[in-house]
């Protein structure tokens, strides 16, 4: 048997669990989406958004869902992930599945929050619009292998002209014992006219599993509206993440996107965003750190649709050991879209002669009064930098730690709050500890 | 006490200091002058401790230890510090953060406990006061988008904090007005005590007439070419380098 009829039977033999089974509409939703995936198969790198990134190992054998049956997690065991003073809008899903027992009460929030499992069960997500169609493309074939097999995640309506009090953290987690299994979770975040909104949402292995973490993020931002959204990924280093965020952005409103990989033995974070309102904006940070022999892939697309939108991506790599980073950044301004502001800059620290980094920035540009500009760095640690440290009686390794350091966090100063921006710093610390034990 | 002794060194393969002999005994503060191109960087760079600076023949004494021996970090928790004649920027990185973690490295080589972040950050407050320092700098990168005179008095500020024992200026006065001058002046001055060793290395004399230094030797073609009284300083910026540089030929 093929991995694709694997694919076809695991779906069989699951689908009766899957939400929404009973509702017709959604399961030819799987289906069709299911049936697309099959017709593409897992993507390869003769696909130009594919080109650096080589799932062939996700191309060896067909994963099932991850198991829901004796799942040893316990609140205690995700404090790392869950950074103190954050608020308690804590929503966590294991090996893809909300956890009541583990996540906050959301009754007598002023939005309406609910488990997309519920939702598909309750009826309360009636139609596939806000689920999208499936999409043909085979550069999408892992979305659509989300959308046959989704199981659960967070559905979040941030109500017109509220603002939020505090952020919504999602966290997902995989539980020990998931090797060779997979999960799809699925986020839909709706921001209403006027609304002020913000999520974190965390992807973490309670153990070094060789997962497969295969998550999907919608956000749609009606007009005026401003989301802030900050991903961290600390999966697994024998795991494969690959994540999706799709943003919708409506006239006059903001979307900020803060994204951090660290985890994964292959990851891959794509966002694609859609600027359908004048006056959107698009304001993209990354932060991307690989030692050993991870492989770190951060894909964007920017597509400007309407006049006067704005985008900014920063993306900051540092690559040590064998690692190997790519970054992808397509903007493409359509005929119509005059007077378009775009800016991208990709920055990269590479601290070993082994690891390396492919950054392909793109521009389609179709309209005639717009401003873009793109540009990428590669460079080792600045030698002039660490003498002047040193000659101040701190030692090499300090210096470039404090170097590194001073590389990532003044992205983090810029856009995060003080507890966000605290978090992530004891993210980065472990991480160089772990970069020094290699 | 200092005590170089017949110190050669090459950069890239080209012989620069040539057999330099020098002591400075402690609680002076002695002045190399010297044209452009004799050398002078290459002391200091060569005292730091920077790669690429290879002394083939000599020893840097201080206090006994040759120096040439440490690591630059090592260096600096022995005591030395040198100023930098263009203070580097350190992107993403406070002045704050960098003095503490630069403290706390002399410190810890000492055995003394680490000071807290809110101990140091008095300590630093009242020394950015002393030097009339605006506080918000310390929160600024450092030495990012300063000013020349900023960046000098960024360097006066990590000396009062660290308080070495041997202090090498490097062209520090090169393009100070005169008001950022007499602050780096003051700096040094205050400074000046019976257990310090200060080596200051300048092509004018005008740091020299805020700096009275207890000995002015000439630096030329590679070795110290002449010695003399502050009175040495005032000889060459009238008569310039000229006679000494035909010498060294």
């Amino acid at each position: 048997m093929t991995l694709l009829d694997d694919y076809a039977e695991e779906f069989l033999s699951v689908a009766s669990h899957l939400p929404g089974y009973e509702r017709n509409w959604l399961n030819e939703h799987r289906q069709a989406s299911l049936q697309i995936f099959l017709e593409n198969g897992i993507p390869t790198p003769q696909l130009e958004s594919w080109k650096y990134t080589n799932l062939h190992v996700l191309g060896q054998r067909a994963l099932p869902l991850a198991s829901t049956e004796c799942l040893h997690v316990d609140r205690k065991s995700l404090k790392p992930f869950l950074p103190e003073g954050l608020g308690e809008r804590t929503l966590v899903f294991v090996n893809g599945w909300f956890r009541c027992d583990l996540s906050d009460d959301m009754d007598g929030a002023e939005e309406t929050v609910t488990s997309l499992a519920s939702a598909l069960h309750e009826g309360q997500l009636d139609s596939h619009v806000l689920l999208g169609s499936p999409a043909p493309e085979p550069e999408r074939a892992l979305h659509s292998l989300n959308s046959a097999f989704m199981t659960d995640g967070a559905v979040i309506r941030f109500a017109k002209g509220k603002q939020s009090e505090g952020p919504y953290h999602l966290v997902f987690v995989t539980a020990p014992g998931a090797d060779a299994a997979a999960t799809h979770p699925r986020n839909i975040v709706i921001a209403e006219r006027d609304s002020v909104a913000e999520i974190v949402e965390t992807h973490v292995g309670l153990d070094e599993g060789a997962y497969w973490s295969n998550s999907y993020t919608s956000i749609f931002l009606e007009s005026g509206s401003h989301v802030r959204h900050h991903r961290f990924q600390g999966d697994s280093l024998l795991a494969h993440h690959i994540g999706t965020t799709l943003v919708e952005i409506g006239t006059g409103a903001k979307y900020e996107g803060f994204t951090v990989s660290i985890g994964g033995k292959l990851a891959r974070h794509e966002i694609s965003a859609h600027l359908t309102g004048t006056d959107a904006g698009c304001d993209l940070t990354g932060i991307y750190l690989g030692y050993c022999s991870q492989h770190i892939d951060n894909t964007v697309q920017i597509h400007h649709l309407a006049p006067h939108g704005r985008s900014r991506q920063v993306y900051r790599g540092v690559l040590d050991g064998e690692a190997r980073g790519v970054f992808q950044g397509k903007v493409v301004v359509a005929p119509d879209a005059q007077g378009v502001d775009a800016h991208q800059l990709n920055q990269n620290l590479i601290l070993s002669s082994s690891a390396e980094i492919d950054t392909k920035p793109e521009l389609e540009i179709n309209a005639n009064d717009v401003k873009c500009t793109h540009g990428a760095t590669v460079g080792a640690l600045d030698e002039e930098a660490l003498f002047y440290m040193q000659s101040r009686g701190i030692s090499r390794g300090t210096a470039t730690d404090m170097l590194i350091d001073g590389f990532i966090n003044e992205l983090c100063r810029e856009s995060l709050s003080p507890v966000l921006s605290e978090w992530l710093g004891s993210m980065f610390a472990s991480w160089m500890m772990k970069r020094h034990e290699q | 006490m200092l005590e170089i002794k017949g110190l050669h060194v090459s950069v890239q393969g080209s012989v620069i200091l040539n057999g330099l002999d020098l002591t400075v005994p402690e609680g002076e503060v002695h002045a190399i002058m010297g044209p452009n191109g004799s050398g002078k960087s290459t002391l200091s760079y060569t005292m730091a401790g920077r790669e690429g600076y290879v002394a083939t023949d000599g020893q840097i004494l201080y206090r006994g230890v040759n120096l040439l021996k440490m690591s630059p970090e090592d260096r600096a928790r022995e005591g030395m510090f040198m100023a930098f004649q263009y203070p580097v920027e350190i992107p993403g990185v406070s002045v704050l953060y960098f003095l503490k973690a630069a403290l706390n490295a002399h410190r810890k080589h000492r055995g003394e406990k680490e000071v807290d972040a809110i101990e140091f950050l008095k300590l630093a407050r009242s020394n950015a006061d002393t030097l009339g320092m605006d506080h918000e700098m310390l929160n600024r990168q450092v030495n990012m988008g300063f000013s020349g005179g900023e960046k000098k008095r960024c360097e006066i500020l990590q000396m009062a904090i660290l308080q070495p024992q041997l202090l090498v200026l490097d062209e520090t006065d090169s393009g100070l007005d005169i008001d950022a001058l007499k602050v780096v002046a003051k700096g040094v001055n205050n400074l000046r005590s019976e257990n310090r060793t200060i080596l200051l290395i300048t092509h004018y004399q005008r740091l020299l007439s805020h700096v009275v230094p207890d000995k002015v030797h000439v630096l030329s073609g590679g070795r110290i070419v002449a010695s003399g009284g502050k009175d040495l300083a005032l000889t060459l910026e009238r008569k310039g380098y000229a006679e000494f540089s035909t010498e060294a030929a």
